[in-house]
């Protein structure tokens, strides 16, 4: 070769070179610079295969190539490192099935981006020295270009799922709008529901929200009668992370077959309150870590909803249980006397207080003609408002018969006749009354199953227990009896309900009957007011702040002439 | 509240042992529907262990009463101690209900 051949031919690589250089200095896109890279290697080194191989996504890939098949390039060893390419058997392998003859490194400054691979020119000669420095030279021109497009790439990646965090941030701000204005259950599922399709695209889920002891299926696409099966499963109540294909496949082995490869859990405080199942994705794509982020956000969000749904609700019910006890407590304080007559030989008080529950205790004053009075105590058995109607339906029936004048044995009857038939669900009332008569002081009473009065005489006591069965339990086969009693001066007669004697302390101790009995008996001398006062101040002191369950109710009956 | 439960030649033997109240009445109703649901009808109530009735457990006896005799069966009340016989006397409890102070002679009503 002559001296100018050779000046001839630097010049021309030189060209080739520097035309090279300002190809692939003026893209960055990738595969035109190595596509570049690869087509000024053929016409340099006369070769028509070979290929380009480089480190993206933690994988080595072949990223252009000329003369393979797909199935050639099947073998080629994805799980290659950079520093293993100069060592790798499987590579040699690959590189030798392939008639690549030579291959080079392709490095930047900071690492080793990959190879290029190149088959044996159609000389069938090597490549010799000086063309393997060529090469060298080529590719330390297109490696800065080749990591510049890598860089690209990556952050071309990395702005895609920027803008998927941003559209997935301003969805979330957008649901938990609205999942703070709606309150209806069904529409907080379905709500959740539409934000899981839309992101996601699967027609297979569930949504199941637990509650206390139990679970309620709120969306489901399969069969609710299999899920519940499924649901019975403790196991599936005590998630606490999310859950994925391969373990609902090993644990929860049906849920697999009905093709469920996601279970995410709702938590409120770390305690898991409901499951989101997911299923295949149309586009076959696997759930990842930033769509299971948004799933358990949006998950979050639709738990805490559900809950104030619920407590709402609680309080509501709470609210209406109160007005309820405040209306029985209404209808009762309508039902009782105001105030009670005067009497030329009687000194009579009364008293009735409400239990929290308000109970369904009774008692009343009537008039019964010219100086004949009725006075009744009575107990409905049950609470609240269906109490405080059967006690007014009593009331009814007790002023109708009273106009009747019958015996007050009959009349005792027929008032039980009339309960019995419109009371149902074994509810009944324990019922006294009296006709006192105001000019003679004679007595004549009914017990129908009501705690005996007390008549206190001269220091000695005796009980008002003639009588008959209880109100409301059969209509009336055996008659009831009344008994007779010819009051005097300084007798009392103490009616009460069992509220009184059966009055807590915080012990749960009774009052007791004798604790009355004895308080009376001591007492006997003051007037009904004060004998009144005394036993509701002494069984306050007893009871001692304990809320009381059943109502008070007292009538203290003295004969003052 | 205990209940338990002898059958002795075709009569059923409901022990109770404990309070009958509000909070006892289930398990006490529940027992007795269980034992009427095969058709037969001969109970009694093994009273000797049962230290208080309220209101709600008068409710119970009633009801096993009703439903005993709405099936032709019979319904018998053993051993009720002072307090509980005290209750039976005040409600009228003891004119409608057959009561015995003994298991045997309970068992010979049949």
């Amino acid at each position: 070769m002559t001296p100018d051949n050779e000046t001839l031919r630097v010049k021309r690589n030189l060209t080739a070179l520097v035309e090279f250089s300002r190809i692939v200095n003026s893209s960055l896109d990738l595969d035109f610079t190595l596509n570049n890279l690869l087509l000024s290697c053929f016409g340099k080194f006369l070769t028509t295969r070979g290929f380009v191989a480089l480190m993206t996504n933690g994988k080595m890939e072949i990223k252009s190539q000329r003369g393979f098949s797909s199935e050639a390039l099947h073998a080629f060893p994805e799980n290659l490192l950079p520093e293993e390419i100069d060592s790798s058997t499987e590579l040699s392998e690959f590189l030798e099935k392939g008639k690549c003859i030579h291959f080079e490194k392709i490095s930047s400054s900071r690492r080793v981006l990959g190879f290029i691979a190149l088959g044996e020119k159609i000389t069938k000669t090597p490549y010799s020295d000086e063309e393997k420095d060529f090469l060298k030279t080529i590719i330390n021109i297109a490696s800065t270009a080749i990591e510049n497009s890598l860089f690209i790439d990556e952050l071309k990646a990395m702005n895609r799922d920027l803008d998927q965090r941003i559209n997935r941030l301003s969805s979330l701000f957008e649901l938990s709008k609205e999942f703070g204005l709606i309150t209806e259950e069904s529409r907080i599922s379905k709500l959740l529901v539409y934000s899981m399709l839309g992101n996601f695209l699967t027609s297979i889920y569930a949504i199941v929200y637990f509650e206390e002891k139990s679970y309620k299926i709120l969306e489901t696409t399969i069969s609710k009668a299999k899920l519940l099966d499924e649901l019975k499963n403790p196991e599936l109540h005590h998630i606490k992370d999310t859950i994925r294909k391969d373990e609902i496949n090993s644990k929860f082995h049906n849920l697999a077959v009905m093709k469920f490869e996601l279970i995410v859990p709702m938590k409120i405080q770390n305690e898991t309150k409901g499951i989101i199942l997911l299923g295949k994705r149309i586009n076959n794509v696997d759930y990842n870590a930033s769509d299971i982020e948004f799933i358990y956000s949006v998950a979050s969000l639709a738990i805490i909803s559900l809950e104030n749904k619920r407590l709402f609700s609680e309080a509501l019910e709470k609210q209406r249980l109160e007005e309820e006890l405040e209306l029985a407590k209404d209808i009762q304080k309508n039902l009782l006397p105001g105030e009670l007559p005067e009497f030329k030989r009687f000194d009579i008080a009364a008293m009735s207080l409400s239990s929290k529950q308000v109970g369904g205790d009774y008692y009343d004053v009537i008039k019964n003609g010219e100086n004949k009075y009725y006075v009744t105590i009575a107990d409905v058995s049950g609470k609240g408002v269906p109490a405080s109607l059967l006690m007014a339906n009593l009331q009814a029936f007790l002023k109708s018969i009273c106009k009747q004048n019958l015996e007050i044995e009959k009349a005792t009857a027929d008032i039980n006749d009339l309960v019995t038939e419109n009371t149902t669900d074994g509810k009944f009332i324990t019922f006294f009354w009296c006709r006192l008569d105001d000019e003679t002081a004679a007595l004549k009473y009914v017990n129908a199953g009501h705690n005996p009065p007390i008549l206190i005489r001269d220091g000695q006591i005796s009980y008002l227990d003639k009588g008959g069965i209880i109100f409301g339990v059969m209509k009336t086969m055996i008659p009831y009896i009344s008994d007779e009693i010819q009051l005097k001066k300084d007798d009392v007669i103490v009616l009460f309900t069992d509220g009184v004697t059966e009055a807590k302390n915080e012990h749960d101790d009774e009052y007791s009957d004798q604790k009355l009995e004895e308080l009376v008996k001591i007492n006997v001398t003051k007037s009904s007011a004060e004998i009144l006062n005394i036993i509701k101040e002494s069984i306050v002191q007893f009871a001692n702040g304990t809320p009381q369950s059943d109502d008070i109710t007292i009538i203290v009956i003295k004969v003052k002439q | 509240m205990i209940v338990s439960e002898v059958i002795k030649g075709g009569i059923k033997i409901v022990g109770l042992n404990g309070r009958l109240d509000i909070s006892t009445q289930d398990a006490v109703q529940d027992k007795i529907n269980a034992l009427l649901s095969d058709g037969s009808a001969k109970i009694v109530i093994d009273c000797s262990d049962l230290t208080f009735i309220s209101s709600a457990g008068l409710r119970v006896f009633m009801s096993a009463l009703k439903q005993v005799s709405s099936v032709d069966g019979k319904l018998v009340i053993s051993n009720l101690n002072d307090t509980t016989r005290k209750i039976f006397d005040i409600t009228g409890y003891d004119s409608v209900f057959n009561i015995t102070t003994s298991l045997d002679e309970a068992i010979k009503q049949f």
